[in-house]
């Protein structure tokens, strides 16, 4: 298994990686499980998303209580706009961060460095690493909404499911890649980390909130998670607009490469 | 021959820190040279120049002739490296670490890493964050050892280790001499150096102050002879002689101590004039010759 700096960082997580993957095979699950009860007393629950402000309902995702009320429309908000990508991005934020400024944080990059092994090969190995585990962690949600779909009559298309799935990994390697990225420049962990889960944190507001405000509405395509979002995957299946987080993960890869070439690394 | 080591003007400063100033240093192949000074002399910051870690603000350094920087591959593989400031992967058994690491170096064969481990008396089975400080050092040894390098470059080497294991890190060190490979050790634990260099650098405020074969560095050493006089003697008779430092009388001048640069000719004429009941000379060793490079007064035997 430690062949190479890939298979490390992936040895790195064998024992907490399954808690990733459980926690989101519960959320997709209970997310589910749900379902039929709300099928049954929609009446009430749109009557109460009426009463909710516009602002909670396009933070989670919806257009409005009528999109909230169709299978897509709820997995959606429950999985892909919120808890499910948060899970996702997490992993990969710490992974980002792991790669580069958390080596240098415990100290070891000395002595991994030392070794003939060109420091792209860390930048790179380590975040296909952190492509693979991510990539898992989205299979495991397609896998769930696949088997449990059929059962409990939610509606969602195949291709919908694929497309989600495969953009909420894309949201979360961007986030990840970002973290890969300023650990790469600056080999600071706690910089890392900070600048890293606020810009995801304040980039899923943005992305809720901007329409609201015309005069900032633009803003939301700045984020990530419009480019997710925006054209409703679970619903619509495939769009060009995933290609965009794709290219914001591998220009945020490129520079990673670029910043570490270059600079000192700290003892 | 082209030397192992070569850096000319080098100069690293962190920001406006200063970490080496115009450091030449030339060490041959074959050689176990000693870098000697004090913590945040410069040892760490040269060596990390020499690995690529850190790159220089102006200088140049170059490993078996090689460019530091553009050729640090080439370099890694023929070089062994224990840091000065070692971490190693807590998770991980002794034994994972040196799989990893073998791996990383195209070296399957670990035979020469366990024959290093077992001279060290380390257990390779346990998990690394289990070890204690010493027996992390003997790992960060071990692994530098791993692939036969033609070049050890070992940071502080022995910190860490009791008295017993050091012995068996000298052994590896002559055995390292014998096969004719180099050895660049940092230190400054100065009886070390005296011990298993040939030759030594004196490093200090980032500023290389010598370099000299250690029985050069032990023969310019101040000596402390120690009289004593039937007779009170003042310490004036001494003061004023050439190469003659810290004179101090003691026990109503009955006995003189002083330290002497050099020949002690002066110092034995001026006393032959008094009643001389015993003499007797510290031989100098390296410490004393450091502390005379550093200036330190009534320095005693502490070298941090």
């Amino acid at each position: 298994m430690l062949s190479s700096i890939f298979r490390k960082t992936i040895w790195d997580r064998r024992r907490g990686y399954i808690w990733w993957v459980l926690g989101m095979v519960a959320i997709t699950g209970i997310t589910v499980a749900f379902w039929p009860t709300l099928q049954r007393d929609s009446e009430v629950l749109a009557q109460l998303l009426e009463n909710l402000p516009e602002g909670m309902m396009s933070l989670f995702g919806a257009e409005d209580a009528g999109a909230f009320l169709t299978g897509p429309g709820y997995v959606n908000s429950r999985v892909f706009a919120s808890v499910g990508s948060f899970i996702a991005i997490f992993f990969a934020v710490s992974m980002g961060t792991a790669a580069i400024a958390g080596e240098e944080d415990r100290r070891t990059m000395d002595v991994l460095l030392a070794n003939p092994i060109p420091r792209d090969r860390v930048v790179l190995e380590t975040f296909g690493a952190m492509a693979l585990l991510t990539s898992v962690l989205a299979a495991v949600v397609w896998a769930t909404l696949a088997l449990t779909n059929p059962f409990f009559d939610i509606g969602l298309p195949l291709t919908g499911i694929t497309a989600a799935s495969i953009g909420m990994s894309l949201l979360a390697l961007s986030f990840g890649s970002l973290a890969l990225m300023i650990g790469a420049l600056t080999g600071q962990r706690s910089v890392t980390v900070g600048i890293a889960s606020g810009v995801a944190i304040a980039t899923f507001f943005i992305n809720g909130l901007a329409p609201l405000i015309d005069s900032i509405a633009w803003t939301q395509k700045l984020t990530p998670f419009y480019w997710l979002l925006d054209h409703n995957p679970l619903k619509n299946g495939f769009s060009w607009q995933l290609s965009i987080l794709l290219a914001t993960t591998l220009l945020c890869v490129a520079v990673a490469v670029w910043g570490f070439r270059r600079r000192d690394v700290a003892v | 021959m082209t030397p192992a080591i070569r850096t000319e003007n080098l100069t690293k400063y962190y920001r406006s820190i200063r970490g080496v100033e115009n450091l030449d240093l030339e060490v041959a192949h074959g050689e176990v040279f000693g870098f000697l000074g004090p913590n945040g002399a410069g040892k760490s910051t040269t060596i990390r120049v020499l690995l690529d870690f850190i790159r220089p603000t102006s200088g140049s350094a170059e490993v078996f002739g090689l460019h530091a920087s553009a050729h640090s591959i080439e370099i890694h593989r023929r070089v062994g490296y224990l840091p000065g400031e070692l971490a190693l992967y807590d998770r991980m058994t002794g034994d994972e670490l040196l799989r990893y690491f073998g791996a990383l170096r195209g070296v399957r064969d670990l035979s020469e890493a366990r024959r290093v481990a077992a001279a060290l008396d380390l257990d390779l089975s346990r998990t690394i964050r289990s070890y204690s400080s010493g027996n992390r050092q003997k790992l960060g040894l071990t692994q530098a050892f791993l692939h036969r390098p033609e070049l050890l470059i070992l940071d502080e080497p022995t910190s860490g280790l009791d008295p017993l294991i050091q012995q068996a890190f000298y052994e590896l060190v002559n055995e390292v001499r014998a096969a004719g490979r180099t050895m660049f050790l940092s230190s400054h634990v100065l009886p070390e150096v005296e011990r298993i260099a040939d030759r030594a650098g004196i490093i200090r405020d980032g500023r290389l102050v010598t370099v000299a074969s250690v029985a050069d560095l032990k023969a310019r050493a101040r000596r402390r002879l120690e009289l004593r006089f039937g007779e009170a003697v003042s310490a004036s008779v001494f003061a004023g002689l050439a190469g003659v430092h810290s004179v101090a009388a003691a026990d109503g001048g009955h006995v003189i101590d002083l330290q002497v640069e050099g020949s002690v000719d002066a110092v034995i004429k001026a006393a032959a004039g008094y009643e001389l009941v015993n003499l007797i000379s510290h031989d100098g060793d390296l410490e004393e010759a450091f502390l005379a490079f550093y200036a330190v007064p009534g320095g005693g035997s502490d070298a941090e």
